[in-house]
C-alpha cells in the first residue's frame, strides 16, 4: 500500500494495540505517522496510551504488555524485534527522554560516564573520542562549563539542568526521532519555557523529529506542528496545531480544550470585579486574620554548623477569615515551608505567626493540639496522604475520633455528610484509595480536611498531580466548598493559572523572599515586580497564534 | 566526612561500653560458679570462701567491675581460672586461626554471593530463580553445626578428599594450597548461611534497581541488560547489601563456636565454649566483649564503605550532618 507520506515518514504507527492481562487494552487502536524534522504533539489525559505508545516504539513496554498492529521505522518493520536488534536502534535511530529527571539518572555514576556510556553502547570506544564528544553535548544543551560539569553527579545539578543532560544522553547518537515524554512537566515553568526552546532549537539545527507527550495544550500550542490527540487507547483527532486550535472538530478536543485554565493576558485591561472591591470586604481591620506571618525566618541545616540555608527570609503575610490567598514561586521559593510554618510543623528561626491571633510556637503544647484543630492540610498526592489499608471512611473519620467530636454514630452520620459535600456517594465509606482515581481520592482529602471545620485550609499543589479537566472539576468543588464553609485558605501552586482561578489574593514569592502581595486580577494582569512578569511570560499560552510574538519576546 | 566519622565513633564507644556491663552482669548470672568448679564438690565452707577472696569475687559488682576495666585498660588480662595459662597468650594463640577461618568464610559467603546473585538477574530464567531460592531456605534453615557434619561425612569420610579437621600442620602460610584444603570444609560450612542470606538481599536489591527509572533511561539508550546490570545496577544495589553483610558478620562470629567444635578447629570459638562450662570468667569476659567489639568495629568499616559506595552521601555529609 503507498502511503501519501511515505517519502518522508520517518515513523510510522499502524493499528498498534497494547493489551495487558486486563479487560480493557491499554491501547486499542492507535496510528501515528511522524514526518521528518517535524514536531508532531501526542495529546491525552492519564490512560490515554500516549506513552505506552512511545515505549512501544522502543520496545520498553512494562512486562506483560503485547503489542500488535505495526510500527515502521524507515519503512521497516520493528515492532517485536528481539532485543539485540532493537539495541541497534535504540538510542542511535530513536532516542527517548522521560518525565521525571530527578530519577532518570543514575545516581551514583558521574555525568560523564553517562554520557561516554551512551556512546560506547553505539561504536565510540575510544576515551579521549568520548569524552571530547561528551562535552559537546552538553554545549548543545546549552549547560555552562560543560568540562567541569562532565565530574558532577547528578544530585549536584538543578532539576532543569538534569532535564538537560537527559536531553543530551538522548542525543548523543544523532537519533532521527526523539520521543519526549512529558519533558517539562516536573519543571518550574520558567525552565520549561527554557527547555521547550532548546528542543526547538534541536530540531532546527539537527533535522531530529520530535514527538512530545504532554497533557499541557499551552505547551502544545508553544511549539507543536502537528498534534494527535489521543482518549482511551484510540485517536481522536489529528491535525495541524493552528487549524486544531483554531476549531477542534471532536467533542472530546474540545472539552480538552475548554478545561485548560487561562491568565489572562498581561497587557489587557483588568476586569473591574475581579480587582480591588472583593477582597477590601473580606480584610475588614477589625477582623483577627486567620493566620498571620510576622517577618517570619526559617533556616534548613544546622545553624550551629554554620552551614545554614535560608528557606523563608523576612515573610510578612496575613489570610483573612474566608480568604484565599494563592502562594507562588519555583521550586525552591519556600512556599511549601510557608504553608508547614503554619502548622508550626518547621522549626521558626526568627519571627511570629500566629494562628487566629494566637501565638503558635509560644502556646504550651497542650493548647497547641488545640490550635491545630482549626487547621487542615490538603497535599500534592492523595495516594500519598491516604492510607492504603484504610477504607477512605476511616481516613475521614480519624480527625473526629483523634478530637473525640460527638458518638461514634454522629461521627458517622458526619463522614457520609462530607462525602456528600465533595460530591461522592455515600457508599464510598467502604472502598479503599486505590479503588479511586486520582480526582475521588483528593475528593476524599479535602472531606477529611474540612472534617473539622478548619478556620484554615493550607493546600498544597491540591490539583497538581490531576488531569486538566479533573482539575477542573475539583477545583471548582474547591470554591463552592470554600464559598460555603467561609474557611480561609493558603493555596500553594507552581500554576499560575490555577492560583488565578482559586485565590482572591496572590502573594508571589521567590528564594525564600516575598516578593509581591496584592489581589489577583491586578498582580497578573500588572505586575509590579519583574519577576512576577517573568513568571507570567514564561507560562505556556494554549493559543498557537500568538506563538511567534511569545518566542520573540522570550528572545529579546 | 571527619564529622560524621566521629559521631559514629562516640556511638560505637557507647555500645562497647554498655556491652561491657552487660557481659559482665550475664556471666554472673549463668548458674554455677567458678568456685564451685575449682573447689570440686567436696570442699569446706572455708576452703570456698578463700578462694571466693583470693578471686576477688567476694567484692561488690561495681567494684569488680571497675577493677576489671583497669585490668583492661593496662592490657593486662590476667589469669585464666581454669584453662592454665595468661588469658593474653590463650587468646593469641586462637586469634589467628579464628581470623583466618572467618575472613575466609566471610570473603567466600560475599564473592558467592555476587556470584550467584547478579547470576540469577542477569539470566533472569524461572528454573534457575527456583532453584536458588530453594537452595537459599535449605542453607538458612539447617543449622551450622549439622551442615559441618554432612559436609566432614561426604568429603572426609565417603570421599576422603578433604581432612576431616584440624588446623595446617606447619600454619597457612607455608604452604597456601594445603591450607586451602583445611579452610574448605569449616569454611563452607561457616559461609553458607550468610552467602543464602546475602544471595537473597542482593538478588531483590537489583530486582528493585533494575526498576529504577534510570535503567529505564539506560534501555532506550541501547544499552544491553547485561550491561546495564553490572555497571550499574549493582553499583547502586551494593551500598545497601554491604549493611547487611556487616551485620552478616554477626552470623559468622556466632557460628564460628559450633563450626571450630566440630572441625577440632583451635580458635577463640573452642576457647570460648571451653571457657564458658568451667566458668571461667576471666576467660569468657575477654573474648565476647572482643568479639563486641570486632562486631562494632566491622559495623563502622560498613557504614564508612556505604558512604563511600554512594556519592549522595560521600559529597553531602557536610551539610546534611550524620543521619
Amino acid at each position: 500500500m503507498l502511503d501519501l507520506h511515505s517519502t518522508e515518514a520517518v515513523l510510522d504507527i499502524e493499528h498498534l494495540a497494547i493489551s495487558f492481562a486486563q479487560p480493557r487494552p491499554a491501547v486499542e487502536d492507535v496510528s501515528v505517522t511522524l514526518r521528518r524534522g517535524e514536531i508532531l504533539a501526542l495529546v491525552g489525559e492519564s490512560g490515554s496510551g500516549k506513552s505506552m505508545t512511545a515505549r512501544a516504539v522502543l520496545g520498553l513496554l512494562p512486562p506483560g504488555a503485547r503489542a500488535t498492529g505495526s510500527i515502521r521505522y524507515d519503512g521497516e518493520e520493528i515492532l517485536g524485534l528481539p532485543e539485540a536488534d532493537l539495541n541497534r536502534i535504540r538510542g542511535a535511530r530513536i532516542a527517548m527522554v522521560f518525565q521525571e529527571p530527578q530519577t532518570a539518572l543514575n545516581p551514583v555514576r558521574t555525568i560523564g560516564w553517562q554520557l561516554r556510556e551512551a556512546l560506547r553502547a553505539h561504536g565510540t570506544r575510544n576515551r579521549k573520542a568520548a569524552a571530547a564528544r561528551a562535552v559537546e553535548l552538553l554545549r548543545a544543551v546549552e549547560i555552562p562549563e560543560p568540562e567541569r560539569r562532565l565530574a558532577a553527579y547528578p544530585h549536584q545539578l538543578s532539576g532543569g539542568q538534569k532535564q538537560r543532560v537527559v536531553l543530551a544522553l538522548a542525543l548523543a547518537n544523532e537519533p532521527d526521532v526523539l520521543l519526549a515524554d512529558e519533558p517539562t512537566t516536573a519543571l518550574d515553568v520558567t525552565v520549561q519555557a527554557e527547555i521547550l526552546r532548546l528542543l526547538d532549537r534541536i530540531r532546527e539545527r539537527t533535522g531530529t523529529a520530535i514527538v512530545l507527550i504532554t497533557h499541557n495544550m499551552g505547551v502544545v500550542a508553544e511549539i507543536a506542528d502537528r498534534v494527535v490527540v489521543l482518549q482511551a487507547g484510540n485517536v481522536v483527532e489529528e491535525g495541524e496545531t493552528r487549524a486544531l486550535f483554531a476549531d477542534p472538530r471532536e467533542p472530546y478536543t474540545r472539552t480538552l480544550l475548554a478545561s485548560v485554565l487561562r491568565l489572562p493576558q498581561l497587557d489587557s485591561v483588568v476586569e473591574p470585579s475581579a480587582a480591588a472591591p472583593a477582597p477590601a470586604t473580606v480584610t475588614a481591620p477589625a477582623a483577627v486574620p486567620a493566620v498571620e506571618f510576622r517577618g517570619v525566618h526559617v533556616h534548613y541545616g544546622s545553624r550551629r554548623r554554620g552551614r545554614a540555608f535560608p528557606a523563608v527570609t523576612d515573610v510578612s503575610l496575613q489570610v483573612a477569615p474566608g480568604e484565599v490567598v494563592g502562594l507562588v514561586g519555583e521550586s525552591g521559593s519556600g512556599k511549601t515551608t510557608l504553608g508547614r510554618l503554619a502548622a508550626g510543623l518547621v522549626p521558626l528561626a526568627g519571627g511570629q505567626v500566629l494562628l487566629g491571633g494566637e501565638d503558635v510556637l509560644a502556646a504550651p503544647r497542650s493548647q497547641r493540639r488545640h490550635l491545630r484543630r482549626g487547621l487542615a492540610f490538603v497535599h500534592q498526592d492523595p495516594e500519598a496522604s491516604l492510607d492504603p489499608r484504610y477504607p477512605v471512611g476511616a481516613s475521614i473519620r480519624e480527625p473526629l475520633d483523634i478530637h473525640r467530636v460527638g458518638t461514634p454514630s454522629e461521627r458517622d452520620a458526619r463522614v457520609a455528610e462530607l462525602l456528600e459535600a465533595v460530591q461522592l456517594p455515600a457508599s464510598y465509606t467502604t472502598r479503599r484509595p486505590r479503588e479511586l482515581s486520582g480526582g475521588q481520592r483528593q475528593r476524599i482529602a479535602l472531606a477529611r480536611a474540612l472534617a473539622l471545620e478548619p478556620a484554615l485550609l493550607v493546600a498544597d499543589e491540591p490539583t497538581s498531580a490531576l488531569d486538566v479537566s479533573v482539575q477542573a472539576r475539583v477545583l471548582e468543588l474547591f470554591r463552592d466548598l470554600q464559598e460555603r464553609l467561609g474557611f480561609a485558605c493558603l493555596f500553594i501552586s507552581h500554576d499560575l493559572a490555577v492560583v488565578h482561578q482559586v485565590a482572591d489574593r496572590v502573594a508571589v514569592l521567590r528564594a525564600g523572599e516575598l516578593v509581591e502581595v496584592g489581589p489577583v486580577g491586578t498582580v497578573f494582569s500588572r505586575p509590579e515586580a519583574d519577576y512576577t512578569r517573568r513568571l507570567l511570560d514564561a507560562v505556556p499560552v494554549p493559543d498557537p497564534a500568538r506563538r511567534g510574538r511569545r518566542i520573540r519576546e522570550l528572545a529579546s | 566526612m571527619t564529622r560524621y566519622l566521629l559521631h559514629r565513633l562516640g556511638s560505637a564507644l557507647l555500645v562497647t561500653v554498655l556491652a561491657s556491663i552487660g557481659i559482665f552482669a550475664l556471666i554472673r548470672l549463668v548458674p554455677g560458679d567458678p568456685v564451685s568448679v575449682l573447689a570440686g564438690p567436696d570442699a569446706t565452707p572455708a576452703s570456698r570462701a578463700a578462694i571466693r577472696a583470693e578471686l576477688g569475687l567476694d567484692q561488690p559488682f561495681w567494684s569488680q567491675y571497675l577493677h576489671w576495666l583497669g585490668d583492661l585498660a593496662r592490657l593486662d588480662l590476667g589469669p585464666s581460672y581454669k584453662l592454665g595459662g595468661d588469658v593474653g597468650s590463650l587468646i593469641a594463640d586462637g586469634a589467628l586461626n579464628t581470623v583466618v577461618l572467618t575472613l575466609f568464610a566471610l570473603v567466600l559467603a560475599s564473592a558467592g554471593a555476587l556470584l550467584t546473585s547478579t547470576a540469577a538477574v542477569v539470566w533472569d530464567k524461572r528454573w534457575l530463580d527456583s532453584l536458588l531460592s530453594a537452595l537459599n531456605t535449605a542453607a538458612v534453615a539447617v543449622p551450622t553445626f549439622a551442615t559441618a557434619l554432612v559436609l566432614v561425612l561426604v568429603f572426609a569420610v565417603r570421599f576422603p578428599v578433604l581432612p576431616a579437621g584440624g588446623t595446617p600442620p606447619g600454619g597457612f602460610f607455608a604452604h597456601p594450597d594445603i591450607a586451602f584444603q583445611y579452610l574448605l570444609l569449616p569454611g563452607l560450612a561457616l559461609a553458607l548461611p550468610a552467602w543464602a542470606a546475602l544471595t537473597r538481599f542482593l538478588t531483590e536489591a537489583l530486582r528493585t534497581q533494575l526498576r529504577q527509572p534510570y535503567v529505564t533511561t539506560a534501555r532506550a539508550l541501547g544499552i544491553p541488560r547485561r550491561r546495564i546490570v553490572l555497571t550499574q545496577a549493582l553499583r547502586n544495589a551494593l551500598p545497601s547489601s554491604i549493611t547487611v553483610l556487616g551485620i552478616q558478620f554477626g552470623t559468622l562470629l556466632g557460628g564460628a563456636i559450633l563450626v571450630e567444635a566440630v572441625f577440632a578447629w583451635p580458635g577463640l570459638g573452642r576457647l570460648i565454649e571451653q571457657g564458658i562450662s568451667s566458668r571461667d570468667y576471666p576467660v569468657v569476659q575477654v573474648l565476647l566483649l572482643l568479639s563486641v567489639v570486632v562486631f562494632v568495629l566491622t559495623q563502622l568499616a560498613s557504614d564508612l564503605i556505604h558512604a563511600w559506595l554512594d556519592p549522595r552521601v560521600r559529597l553531602t555529609t557536610a551539610t546534611n550532618g550524620a543521619s
